[in-house]
């Protein structure tokens, strides 16, 4: 497997600021993983995904050491445009990705292949493949303000889709809508890491969703990474990520209290049905 | 004692915006003075629509909404605001000030309270949302959970009887959460009924006493918390799904374990209930 994304020693600190959001994180995603990252407010999530396309610290400033390189790019020698073919990153507020002035769902994807100088009739194809994947065909005459915070989401991956990246990095991609649209958006990332082999590095604080989909799982806590897990050691973190403000799964929490009665051994469950059989072997049965 | 008076009481409520849509849907509704109700359904299902014609932002289009045993479309909703506190969804809505300390006092000040009693409320509203310590930040330098607690006691420096939190989960991490569980409890213990609107259903099982699930501008169910997060064929067509460890109960419900558990803790107990009531049959 080959490494998509190196993070080397990074350090960033805001210009603004006197602390260094990210302090010192080296990070390898390989491709066709599903990589995933948590931690509390303010560990750096978010400065770590705006540094894997190169907004920081292209555009967004401050003081940057160490290096990041995607697909084999170095962000700060590649213009954030063309870092867009290769990542794609979307952010947690559906709103907010909006480029504002597109009228239609077609014309919101079409931006950022305008932007690269796509032809035409190539545009066309990757926008009813973006749209196809992401479960909005159908869609495309339709006002981007009208749509529900579940479908702006989607109508993002797949703006970010149509660009063909080789990584795409959802930031906390779930955490403002409500269950459907959760349910709808996380169904479309699957479908897509599945289908195209994609690398994909979610950052995500419920709990659930990662473990659910995550298979490698990386904590962040102030600026560097304090720890990386299997689902099944993740799972077993239940009362160090409580330590760190990181909500672990009611599953695992569960095991966790029931270990401490000298209810429970080993591994805790990573899903509902690991939970119900493991309860019933090791307490009803 | 506690008074059961009900503090909203909701008769018939239909609202229709300008552009024709029916939001709400002839809605009878009835909360008791000191509960936590969570409101929970799908975004459309008219959750915040019903809420602002509790502080009445909106008036019924059909119907009546009694609250505290006044018509509130005999009030303004200036005059609303000192008996029900409404804090929105996304901060940016709500904060303007300069600083935590003017963000809180902002509300006080208008009320007409005097120098003394204001900076009293400002200090004990922030010390309630864990923010006493960024008394003199600027609203921006804080994260936006922070930001979200803000809003809270800008609108607890009125001493609003009624409390309509929208959405005060999303954005928070672990620690804000428990933070905002602290708060809700001690709400409680004053006194307050709060309507906490939210898609955390982890949250809604743990520290909601009611919770009313809406659909499609109505009311499909209402009752204990307990009883309408365990209904999985009420819960079903609004794809709200229940807590995790109510899933796992639900499961286990043909092996002597109750299907209507709602925290971890409860979970606990009943297992260990279960082994020691086991262990006492052999």
């Amino acid at each position: 497997m080959s490494a998509e994304v190196v993070v080397s020693d990074l350090a960033f600190r805001y210009i603004s600021r006197t602390d260094w959001a990210l302090d010192g994180v080296r990070l390898t995603a390989h491709e066709g993983e599903f990589l995933g990252i948590t931690g509390p407010s303010g560990a750096g999530k978010t400065t770590l995904c705006l540094s894997l396309n190169g907004l920081v610290p292209n555009v967004i400033e401050g003081t940057m050491r160490g290096s990041v390189a995607v697909g084999g790019l170095d962000t700060r020698k590649t213009d954030v445009s063309r870092m867009s073919s290769v990542i794609g990153v979307v952010f947690q507020d559906p709103r907010s990705q909006l480029t504002g002035s597109a009228m239609t769902v077609e014309e919101e994807v079409a931006f950022g292949l305008q932007n690269l100088g796509v032809p035409r009739h190539v545009m066309i194809d990757r926008i009813r493949e973006a749209l196809d994947a992401v479960g909005l065909a159908g869609f495309e005459a339709r006002s981007p303000f009208e749509l529900s915070g579940g479908e702006q989401q989607r109508l993002s991956l797949a703006t970010v889709l149509a660009m063909h990246p080789r990584v795409i990095v959802l930031d906390e991609p779930t955490e403002m809508l409500d269950p459907e649209g959760q349910v709808e958006v996380m169904r479309a990332v699957r479908r897509i890491h599945e289908k195209h082999n994609m690398t994909t590095i979610l950052v995500s604080n419920q709990a659930e969703v990662i473990v659910e989909h995550a298979n490698r799982i990386i904590i962040l806590h102030r600026g560097r990474i304090i720890s990386e897990n299997t689902r099944q050691e993740y799972s077993k973190k239940a009362k160090f990520l409580e330590t760190l403000g990181v909500r672990p799964t009611q599953i695992s929490q569960l095991a966790s209290m029931l270990e401490e009665q000298g209810l429970w051994r080993g591994d805790y469950p990573i899903n509902e049905t690991d939970a119900v059989e493991m309860i019933r072997k090791f307490i009803l049965g | 004692m506690s008074d059961v008076k009900p503090s909203i009481s909701i008769e018939r409520l239909t609202h229709r915006y300008p552009n024709g849509h029916e939001a709400l849907r002839a809605i009878d509704l009835e909360i008791l003075h000191e509960k936590i109700v969570a409101l929970i359904g799908k975004n459309g299902a008219g959750k915040t629509t019903l809420a602002k014609h509790i502080n009445g932002l909106l008036k019924p289009t059909l119907g009546s909404v009694k609250v505290m045993g006044v018509d509130t479309s005999t009030k303004t909703a200036s005059e609303m605001a000192k008996d029900v506190g409404y804090v929105f969804q996304n901060p940016e809505d709500q904060l303007f000030e300069a600083s935590a300390h003017d963000e809180v006092a902002f509300g006080p000040r208008n009320l007409g309270m005097d120098r003394e009693e204001t900076e009293s409320e400002v200090n004990h509203a922030l010390s309630m949302v864990g923010l006493l310590p960024m008394i003199s930040e600027h609203p921006y330098n804080l994260t936006y959970g922070q930001r979200k607690m803000l809003c809270i006691a800008a609108v607890l420096a009125m001493r609003p009887k009624i409390l309509i939190l929208d959405e005060p989960n999303a954005g928070q991490d672990y620690s804000g959460l428990q933070l905002l569980g602290t708060l809700l409890r001690e709400l409680d213990r004053e006194h307050k009924t709060i309507l906490l609107i939210s898609h955390d259903m982890d949250f809604v099982g743990e520290f909601s006493d009611e919770t009313v699930l809406m659909h499609d501008g109505e009311i499909v169910a209402h009752g204990s918390t307990r009883s309408v997060l365990s209904d999985l064929s009420k819960l079903k067509s609004t794809a709200v799904r229940p807590p995790q460890v109510t899933r796992v109960a639900i499961q286990l419900s043909d092996d002597r374990v109750r299907h209507d558990i709602m925290t971890v803790r409860e979970m606990v107990e009943t297992l260990t209930h279960n082994v020691s009531g086991t262990a006492r049959m052999r």
